[in-house]
């Protein structure tokens, strides 16, 4: 079924188990899907975006989560990006915490469209619940997880 | 215990609204009485009233920005009971946040 929110997520910008060690790789990672599928036009402004917000405040949540994001005019349309990496590393230098589940999330600079957002915001405390923590973190089927995150 | 509250972070996408799903949490888990006004992308939802505020023992502001419609709490804070933090302070540690919240009532 294709319609507004499914297209937020898409099957291509999900990645599981991908071996990355750092946020740069694994933003990468998400950042080149989100242009193949014309959610992004510029993905050196948009990295530049997210690296900008990364320094004034780190994403790392807690939980092994890392929400990073960015609010540009490079972004098309809403999209959010999830990587789960193989094991668990540091997500910014000299701070302790560690992450496996990254959710890249984009959005434009104005944005009319408040579906899109409140989906964004839904999934977000939705990641405070462990269980659903824990059902991204044991799946090992990408249609699994894509299902879960639209769940 | 009644609180109120405020979350509210610069791109306003993410952080607002789990730090106002973590207070929320950790309040009813305690049986208290929560309500969250999220200044966030979405614009100002769940708006805190004058008379909620003024019945609250405790506001929790979450924010990492300038928010709109502070002179509500003028009072709260001539009082001491307001509760300054992160909004990633409420994610990662609301227990400890609720613990300090209590603490000023």
């Amino acid at each position: 079924m294709e319609n507004s929110i499914d297209n937020i997520i898409s099957k291509d910008l999900i990645k599981l188990d991908l071996n990355a060690k750092s946020k740069q790789e694994v933003i990468g990672w998400i950042v080149d899907a989100a242009r193949g599928k014309d959610y992004l036009n510029d993905i050196t402004e948009f990295k530049k975006s997210v690296m900008s917000r990364e320094e004034g405040m780190p994403t790392a949540i807690g939980y092994s989560v890392a929400i990073p994001h960015g609010k540009d005019n490079s972004v098309q349309k809403p999209f959010v990006g999830f990587v789960r990496t193989n094991e668990e590393f540091v997500w910014t230098e000299n701070y302790e915490e560690k992450v496996q589940l990254v959710f890249l999330i984009g959005v434009p600079v104005e944005n009319e469209n408040n579906i899109h957002l409140k989906f964004i915001s839904l999934l977000s405390k939705k990641l405070l619940d462990e269980e659903f923590r824990d059902s991204l973190l044991s799946s090992d089927d990408l249609n699994e997880v894509y299902d879960i995150l639209n769940s | 215990m009644k609180i109120v509250a405020v979350s509210a972070c610069p791109t306003g996408v993410a952080h607002t609204y789990m730090a106002q799903e973590a207070i929320e949490k950790e309040c009813k888990k305690r049986g208290y009485d929560i309500k969250v006004e999220t200044q966030g992308s979405m614009g100002i939802e769940n708006e805190l009233e004058q008379i909620e505020i003024d019945d609250a023992d405790v506001l929790i502001l979450a924010v990492s920005i300038g928010i709109e419609g502070e002179e509500r709490f003028e009072v709260k804070e001539q009082e001491g009971k307001v509760l300054q933090i992160d909004p990633g302070e409420a994610i990662k540690h609301p227990s400890k946040v609720i613990d300090d919240a209590e603490k000023i009532k």
